[in-house]
């Protein structure tokens, strides 16, 4: 599967954690929620956060060459109403 | 190199969060669940069959009910404040904070104004031919436009607009958007003063031609008096005048870039990264001419007339559909990212300032959630293929002596509005993989 169709779901009002771990030391941004997660090799890292927002909330990868062009989002969080 | 990324879904355990910036124009729209998607399209086509059997009776007129006149000491107001605006616009790119989420431009431009005034104008009527700020200096023309000019010039215009917002990456840097406004300006005073106002705004001002089309469906009728007139939503459509071919070339072009930029968003618009720019330029030119081709060879089976002809006649009627997946498409986004303007009103070039007392306003990004964003959606679309076909059917009726012809000029018609809803439909329905950044 590519990274852009790559979708993790859950419902509104749910808690919801993202464990990440990586080979190289990364910037994760989740969009809407606005949360950002430092993840660098051997030091795994988590996101979390309540769901109160419903919607489709991209994670990208910040810190990446430039950012002016375009990155595909590495995952979508879908948020869905209860 | 190869990167390894897991994530799981978990417990709280509870993480201090950094505030970072969200690209500009992002939308967070979950796509509409199938038995939503399958209920609006049924819905759509039941009712165009009800379309099929009330809308055929002949004899009804379009009535219009003044409502009110409009003081011209009002519209004087009104365009002072317009006036304001724009030069805010101009003065926060050139001098402000090129952050885009900090400026007013950008958010003024693309949010407020492109997105906002659009649908103002939906539901008002015509005030851009109020407000526009270059309408304001009025010179009278040295030369005479040739008509084959007709609105070619606002075609290209839209184009290139068109190309600016949805494919250009620089779109939301406000020294941009400055330098833009302030080359737009030059180009229609030089127009106007070499052709003359009116004749300059008809033919090469995109946004008075684009807004004008748009305040057809409006159920407010402006009057160059000062007038408003009531009238049936989109009662604007039923003029019996044919548009000239740059004008019905205009309108295709408004169909497609609304279409274009909700696929654009899918998984089917999957380009890699690298030619994203030159295909997307592509899909704005070539769209265009592929809808023109469809719509022409539905004309060509309404029978009876030439297909130019009744394409000139019958294209606005497509907007009620294309207006209303625009609103699908981007009410919630209007609601959630259009509240920006007003911390930035009070702090327009990003300088610390708080001139309304608004500077501290927080966005409330919860005052719409999915389920509102697909509601609206279905009802918005729906109702918007019951008004194209009604307003296509009237139309048909003032334009064919015969009854019967005027029933079966709408079948291939009412087959490509089916289409055409379902294709708006089709998008909703598909997750948003644009690329962020």
């Amino acid at each position: 599967m590519s990274p852009a169709q790559r979708v993790l779901r859950a419902t509104e009002g749910e808690r919801v954690e993202l464990r990440w771990s990586a080979d190289e030391p990364l910037v994760l941004h989740l969009h809407g929620y606005d949360i950002e997660t430092r993840v660098a090799p051997g030091k795994p890292a988590v996101t979390a956060f309540a769901a109160r927002l419903t919607g489709r909330f991209p994670v990208a990868i910040h810190g990446e060459g430039g950012s002016k062009h375009h990155h595909r989002a590495l995952l979508h969080v879908e948020i869905h109403p209860r | 190199m190869s990167r390894f990324i897991r994530a799981s879904l978990a417990t709280f355990t509870g993480l201090p969060a950094e505030a970072v910036a969200h690209a500009f124009g992002e939308r967070y729209d979950l796509p509409l669940p199938l038995h939503l998607w399958l209920a609006a399209a049924g819905l759509a086509v039941a009712l165009s069959f009800l379309v099929f059997i009330i809308a055929l009776r002949r004899g009804e007129r379009s009535t219009r009910l003044f409502l009110l006149r409009i003081h011209p000491r009002v519209v004087g107001a009104l365009r002072v404040v317009s006036l304001l605006i724009f030069f805010l616009v101009i003065a926060a790119g050139l001098f402000g904070t090129q952050d885009p989420f900090r400026n007013f431009a950008p958010a003024f431009v693309w949010i407020a104004w492109w997105i906002g005034f659009t649908y103002l104008t939906a539901l008002v009527g015509d005030l851009w031919s109020v407000l526009n700020p270059w309408k304001v200096l009025y010179p009278k023309g040295l030369f005479k436009l040739p008509p084959a000019v007709g609105a070619w010039p606002a075609v290209a215009l839209l184009l290139a607009f068109a190309w600016i917002e949805i494919v250009w990456e620089g779109n939301a840097v406000p020294a941009n958007i400055a330098w833009l406004a302030i080359g737009y300006s030059l180009l229609t005073w030089a127009g106007m003063f070499v052709f003359g106002g009116e004749a300059w705004l008809r033919s090469g001002e995109l946004f008075t031609v684009y807004f004008g089309f748009i305040a057809r469906l409006a159920p407010i009728e402006w009057r160059t008096n000062g007038e408003l007139h009531l009238r049936a939503p989109a009662a604007g459509l039923l003029d019996p005048r044919p548009l000239s071919s740059s004008e019905a070339f205009f309108v295709i072009v408004m169909l497609t870039i609304v279409t274009f930029d909700g696929l654009r968003e899918t998984p089917l618009w999957a380009v890699s990264d690298a030619h994203w720019t030159a295909a997307a330029t592509a899909g704005l030119l070539v769209m265009p001419c592929v809808f023109a081709l469809i719509i022409f060879g539905i004309c060509a089976l309404m029978g009876n007339a030439s297909a130019g002809e009744l394409l000139r006649l019958f294209v606005p009627t497509l907007l009620p559909i294309a207006l209303a997946y625009h609103v699908a498409h981007y009410l919630s986004y209007l609601l959630v990212a259009g509240q920006v303007v007003i911390p930035l009103a009070s702090d327009p070039l990003g300088r610390g300032w708080n001139l309304f007392g608004s500077a501290h306003y927080q966005i409330a990004v919860g005052i719409v959630g999915a389920r509102f964003a697909w509601y609206t959606s279905i009802v918005v679309i729906v109702a918007g293929h019951v008004l194209a076909m009604y307003v296509a059917h009237r139309l048909a009726l003032a334009r064919f002596s015969e009854r019967r012809t005027a029933r079966r000029s709408q079948y291939p018609l009412a087959a490509l509005m089916v289409a055409y809803t379902m294709l708006s439909l089709w998008i909703l329905a598909q997750p948003i993989v644009e690329t962020v950044k």
